[in-house]
Formats: C-alpha cells, structure tokens, sequence
C-alpha cells in the first residue's frame, strides 16, 4: 500500500508505545522504521519480528557496558533488537568523541539482533563533520555502512553475491565514531539517494507489515465507555441547529 | 537557552523593554486568555493571498438543484498551483453530528497540489467522502469536512430566494453557514507529508495549508448557499451583500485532539510565543507615539469594545471573565478620554500602558491589550511572521555531565519539582486515545479504566521522577554522562532529551501539570486557536469549544483592497455597539 512518510513514524510510535518500549526510544526507532521503508528495506516487517520475539520486560531494560579503553566500550545487548536500544548505543558512541581531541570512539555491540535500525540512528544523529562506521557479518558476508550527514554509502565490496543488507542479523556489531576528514574514501553505494523523491511521492509499505504494526499500535487505544464518550468535541449539543 | 534569548528576557538592551519571561507566559491561566493577533496564521496567509495577487478560478461547479455534487476551485499562487475539491452531500438529520466519531458529512472536501484530472477527480470522488476510511495520495495536503447549520443555512437560503438580504442580526448569532469538524493535513490517510512543503514557499509557514482549506471552504459555502437559492427561485434570488457575506465566517468545535499539539511540539511552541513576546516587546519599547498611532489604538479599542459586547456564550466561567473584561475595557476608555497623559505619556507611552493594564486587570484584558498594541503597529511586527515555523528535533546531548542536567531541572523546572505528585489530585487525569476513531480524550485516572495506556503529556511528573533519580546519584555519579545513564535507564530518555532541548526554547514548556485535577484543557485550546486567528471561543464544557474563523476576513474578491489586513475583532452591530 502506499502511505507517507509520517503515517509509517506514526504507526510505527504507537506500536512501540503498545510494546511497552522506553519513552523515547519509541520515538527514535518509529522515525528509524520510516527511514528504512522510505529507502525500499523492511523497516516496519523488522519492527513487528522486533516486538515479536521479545519479552515486554525486556525491552524497557537497560544494557550493560564496559570501558575496554580510554574510548571504547563493548556493550552485551543480551540478544536485544537494535529496534530498542540503536539510539542510546549510537548516543554512546557520539558522546564519547565528543569528550576527546580526534572526536574517535568505538563500540562492540554483542548479541544484537536487527542492527539495521543502528543506520537511521547514525543516519539521525551523526554530528556535523563526524562519520560513523557500522559493520556486522553474518553468514560468511560482511555489512559495512559508512553514515555522515551528507547520506549513507553500504560497502558493495564486502556483500558478497548480496542485493543489499541482510536485515535480521544477530552477532557483534561494530561501530566506530570519527572526523569525516578520517575517513579514507567514501566506498560502497549510496543506499539513501532516492529518499527525498520517495516522500515527495510516498512509500510503498507491504500490507502485511502493515497490518501487524497496526495490530500493535492498537494495544494504546482505549476501550470506549459511557463516561468517557460525552468527553469529546461536539458532545452534548444537537447538531441539527 | 541562547544568549541573545536570555538577553532578551533578561535585559533590555535588544529591545529597550524585556520580554515577559517563560514563567510568567507559558502558563495555562494566561494562555488561555490569548486573542488573534497579526502574526496570527490566518492573518498571514490573507496578507500573502493579498501581497503575491494569488487568483481563485472556479473550475467545476456541478451541483443540481439542491446543491449536492462537486466542485473544483484552482488557486493560482506564483510558486504553483493548488485545487480545492469539494463534495456536496446529501445528509439526514439524524446522521449530522459535529463530533469526530460521524461517518457523513454535508460537506467533504480536500486541498490538493496542482491541477486534478478526470481520473484524479475520481479516485477523490471515492475517497474523500469516506474521509478517515479512504485513502489520499501524496498529492492531497489537506482533508477536510463540514455540517451546514441548518437553521442558519435554510433561513439564508429562503431571504436570498426572496430577492432579500439576511438580517444581520440573525447572521451575528451563529457567524458560520458551516462549521467544519476536522481539518487533517501532514501526511494523514496517505496525504502528502508537510516535510516536503519547506521547500514549498507558499505554505511553509504554520498549518498554512489547513488554513488555505478553511478559507475554501468559507468561499465554498457562500458560493452553495447562492447557488441553492438561485436555483429556487432564478427569477428572484439575490447574492449575499457584501457586509453580510464578511462576516460570514467557518465554525468549528474543536476538543482535546490539539491539546497534545502543544505539549509534543515545544520547539514550535516556543517560536510561536517568542515571537509574540519579542513583538510586544518591540511596540512597548518605542519611546514616543505620534497622533496617527494614538488614534488608530483608540480606534482599536473602540472595535474591541464592541467586539467583546457581542461575545457571549453559555459557560458560565468564560461568561464572567467577559463581563470583567467588558467593564476593564469600559475603565480604560474613561482614563483614556479623562486622564490621557496618564494613560498614554509622552515617553514609552505603551510600555506605560501595558504596566498599567498589567497591574490593575484580569489576564483577558492583558492580553487582550496585547493583541491591540501588536494592532496598533502590525507593520513593526509582521515580519516575525517568519520566525514561527520550525522543522527541528529535539536532540539529546548525550556528552552532558548528568551533574549539569541536575542543575538544568533546578533552575528551568523548579514548577515541577514542586508538585507533590504522590498525591491523588496530582494525578488524577490521565489522557489517552479512545478506540472510537482515536478521539484524544481525558478521563479520570482512578475511576476509568485505561490508564496503562496513557499519553505521554506529564512531563512535570516525568521531569520529576527523574530529579528524583538524580538526587540519590553521587559526586561520580553525577559525573557521567548522559549517554551512559541512558544506555542503563533508557526509560529516562524522552524526559532527558526535552530538559536539553528546551533549554535552547524556554517558552516551549508550560509550566502546568497536565494531569492534575485543577487543569483545564481549554486554556490550551484557546491558546492554539488564537494563534491560527480564531475569534468568538465559545466553551462548551473544559473539554471542547466551538469558534469562529475568518469572520469578518476578506473573501477572494476582496484580497487587492489596501485594508485587506483590518479585520481583526470582527464587529457586526447586532448588539447595537458601534464598530
């Protein structure tokens, strides 16, 4: 079906609202699963398998991390969807540049599932100037994403035989934060060109995803009752007048 | 918070006079007070339609006899062109109601980005109608709908019929021959996402294209009523005059949908208060007025006198603040014609006036006094018009020390920190969305069930717990950075993320507590609605209102005349006061 950019964000918020996701994190991985739909990957079938296969305790909890350097961390997503934690772990990697002269940082994130939803984060916040680098293997076959503010570009050398990223991988993710000045070449495809003509023209969401986003976003909505129907505009007035 | 903001409230050396600081402002009781002003976005837009000699054309005018069928207006802008579509039906009394849960209406209509063709016309001749239930391309900006008042609209009809125009008294009771019961726009139901318009000059100002529709359905009703009557009687019937069809305006109840606007956009909440602030600022500020100024404040205040004398409505609280209101204004005269030195000195007269307003009368005839000195020099003003759209996020700072965000909540946030949220009445309402087409509602949190689900619009609760959370933290503790809190405490990020923020955009935090007993949603109806440039806020209980929009604004032939933005406080003598 074809919808816009904001009624995907929208959808994809009250689901995570429904799943019970961090204040917050909701917002960001809704923006993050438009994103994703908005340049042709499964953002919102990532989503609903995200909600699917986790415990509601589990995604509101929190990750633990250690210092391994002056700048880096590894981080135990305890098999956790990006889907509910890229955007505190992205926080962490930018944060720690930000506090040290050659804005360098890096992060091992183990036991993450769905680390596409690292992308629109790194994509969303990525500071002026700086570049951040993502890369996942699974399967024999390397994802390496380079993200700056001036797009996005997927390593085409390192996939292999691959159409483009695998979206459901599990395993160690690194993510390194640098100068955009650091980076040696811009290799690889640039995965977001289309984004701007596809929200000029809408996007094109499968309609199974859809419906269980829908499904899910509906878990926010309130059973009516008498009280609560004489709240709304319009209430109690005749309308014929 | 920026230096040149904090210098602004905090000295007067940008403006002569500070603005009113975020704690005095953005607060429920006075936001609740707020009239239109020029840099209001009704007033905007016909001060564009008027600068850039916009052109309406009428494309398609298929209505039978009784006035069902369609319509398709183009609006010819320099930067392109839009079609306003309309869907005239045929509705039972017993299917018309205002409230969002309807499923027909008299009227469907939708605003749509350049010309439409046979094929468009008919994908939206299937759509639109169903409004909620149908689907929108990325073509069309705005949905909209509207039920006629029928008292008005049968009565209008049968004097136009007769070859006699409508007393203008009977018009002044209700003010709109249709009130509209939704106005969607942002991507909603497949429609076009409003992110793409900041390319788009025409529209890039706030809810520019839901107003645009508004004022097309205005025309459209005129246009219908005039055509029904026509066809009733060809021999006889006459067009509405243009004194009457002025002050012909859009009715509209809205509820509790645009109170979370306010709460979830603090970015766009501050520009929109700055800019009214640094306005106001800018007009106190002028040392000396000359006779013409003094004259048209006069003049002003006369209009607004008799504006207020034919304001009344039902609810008894907004009653009363009328009749406050109506005496401040009749006191204000008197000094003014009595003690003029007085009231308006030689210098600063305005910043005189406004000290002595503010000291003296109720939040209605302070702000009321806003909006007559931001009249009085809307050309000083109106180029803040611009500084009132925002596409930015709210961003977390993820390297701040959680000791400097401690100290952010202190000094920004102490309102919240006050509350004793372990009380029931600190709590007592929680806001949800109803299974009933998702109608925002408010309902009580101990007696309903539902709270589990409930909208995130406590941030004073939120700001709260989180202070809570710092205050156990130790001096180590309070040296980490935000990042690394987050990564453990997730739960805390929206919270977190908005206290940064609005450090930048102090008047973007209302400084009420959403969810306690003693808040009234009203206030931030009002509020909203006089910044699009409602008139006439008539409550119909805390949680909805009825209003008024365009009264007495120029309709499409009218936009080249040199008055085209002096219709504020619309008047139209019913009550006998002059205007």
């Amino acid at each position: 079906m074809k919808t816009s950019y904001d009624e995907v964000r929208r959808m994809a918020f009250r689901a995570l609202d429904g799943a019970r996701s961090p204040a917050g994190i909701d917002e960001d991985s809704a923006h993050g699963t438009a994103w994703l739909e908005a340049i042709d990957l499964p953002g919102m079938t990532l989503l609903a398998d995200a909600i699917d296969t986790s415990e509601p305790d589990r995604r509101a909890r929190g990750l633990s991390s250690g210092q391994t350097g002056e700048r880096a961390w590894r981080i135990d997503a305890d098999g956790l969807s990006c889907a509910f934690c890229a955007a505190t772990v992205i926080d962490l990697l930018i944060a720690t540049a930000e506090t040290g002269p050659d804005a360098c940082s890096t992060i091992e994130l183990t036991d993450a599932k769905q680390p596409l939803f690292l992308i629109p984060m790194a994509a969303r916040f990525c500071p002026d100037g700086g570049s951040i680098q993502i890369t996942w293997r699974q399967d024999g076959k390397d994802q390496a994403f380079t993200v700056t503010l001036s797009g996005v570009w997927l390593n085409e050398t390192s996939t292999g035989d691959s159409d483009g990223p695998d979206a459901s991988s599990t395993g160690s993710v690194t993510l390194t934060s640098r100068a955009v000045s650091g980076l040696d070449q811009m290799l690889g495809r640039r995965i977001d060109q289309g984004l701007a003509s596809t929200l000029r023209q809408g996007l094109d969401v499968d309609d199974n995803a859809y419906a269980r986003i829908a499904a899910y976003a509906a878990k926010i909505l309130v059973p009516e009752t008498a009280t609560s129907r004489v709240s709304g505009a319009g209430a109690g007035l005749t309308d014929n007048d | 918070m920026t230096n040149d903001l904090q210098a602004a409230i905090e000295t007067s050396e940008a403006l002569k006079v500070a603005l009113r600081p975020p704690d005095h402002v953005a607060r429920l009781d006075r936001m609740g007070s707020y009239f239109q002003t020029p840099i209001s976005f009704m007033r905007t837009l016909i001060r564009r339609m008027h600068r850039e000699n916009w052109r309406f054309t009428t494309d398609r005018f298929e209505l039978d006899a009784d006035g069902f069928g369609r319509v398709v207006y183009m609006i010819h802008t320099p930067h392109g062109a839009f079609s306003f579509v309309a869907f005239s039906h045929d509705l039972s009394p017993e299917e018309r109601t205002d409230r969002v849960i309807a499923e027909r209406w008299d009227a469907t209509f939708t605003l749509h980005d350049g010309p439409v063709d046979e094929a468009d016309l008919d994908r939206l001749e299937q759509n639109v109608p169903l409004q909620e239930t149908g689907r929108c391309s990325a073509q069309e900006l705005v949905l909209s709908r509207a039920n006629k008042s029928v008292r008005l609209f049968d009565y209008v009809t049968r004097t136009l019929a007769e070859g006699k125009q409508p007393d203008i008294r009977e018009l002044a009771k209700i003010g709109y021959l249709m009130r509209t019961t939704a106005v969607y726009g942002n991507g909603k139901f497949g429609m076009g996402d409003f992110a793409n318009l900041h390319d788009a000059p025409v529209l890039n100002a706030p809810f520019q294209a839901e107003l645009l529709a508004v004022y097309m359905i205005r025309h459209f009703s005129v246009a219908l009523i005039e055509h029904v009557a026509r066809m009733r009687a060809p021999e006889h019937a006459v067009p509405l005059a243009a004194a009457q069809r002025r002050l012909l305006g859009i009715g509209n109840a809205t509820g509790l949908g645009m109170a979370p606007f306010l709460i979830k956009h603090p970015i766009l909440i501050h520009k929109w208060l700055c800019a009214r602030e640094t306005a106001l600022a800018r007009v106190r500020g002028i040392d000396q007025a000359e006779a013409a100024k003094r004259s048209r404040f006069s003049d002003l205040l006369d209009r607004a006198t008799a504006h207020v004398a034919e304001w009344n409505v039902e609810d008894s609280r907004q009653q009363n603040r009328i009749e406050t209101l109506r005496t401040e204004l009749a006191d204000l005269r008197r000094d003014l014609d009595n003690t003029p030195d007085d009231v308006l000195p030689e210098q600063r007269p305005w910043d005189n006036l406004f000290r002595r307003i503010e000291a003296r009368c109720s939040l209605e005839a302070q702000e009321l006094t806003v909006s007559l000195l931001l009249e009085t020099y809307a050309e000083l003003i109106c180029d803040l018009e611009t500084e009132m759209a925002s596409n930015e996020i709210e961003t977390t700072l993820p390297a701040m020390r959680l000791g400097e965000l401690k100290a952010i909540i202190e000094k920004d946030y102490r309102w919240a920190l006050d509350i004793d949220f372990s009380s029931p009445e600190a709590q007592h309402y929680f806001w949800y969305y109803s299974e009933d087409k998702e109608e925002p509602r408010r309902g009580p949190r101990f007696e309903e069930p539902g709270a589990e689900c409930e909208m995130r619009l406590g941030f004073g609760r939120e700001v709260n717990g989180l202070y809570a959370e710092l205050a156990r933290l130790d001096g180590d503790g309070l040296n980490n950075l935000t990042a690394e809190f987050l990564l453990r405490r997730p739960k805390w990020r929206s919270t977190v993320r908005r206290v940064q923020t609005l450090t930048r955009f102090p008047y973007g935090e209302i400084r009420n507590n959403l969810l306690g007993r003693d808040c009234l949603p009203i206030d931030l109806l009002r509020c909203k609605l006089s910044f699009f440039g409602a008139t006439k806020f008539d409550p119909k209980s805390d949680l909805w209102t009825r209003i008024t929009m365009y009264q007495g604004a120029p309709h499409i032939d009218e936009l080249g005349a040199d008055d085209v933005d002096d219709w504020a406080f619309p008047v139209t003598g019913s009550s006998g006061a002059a205007p």
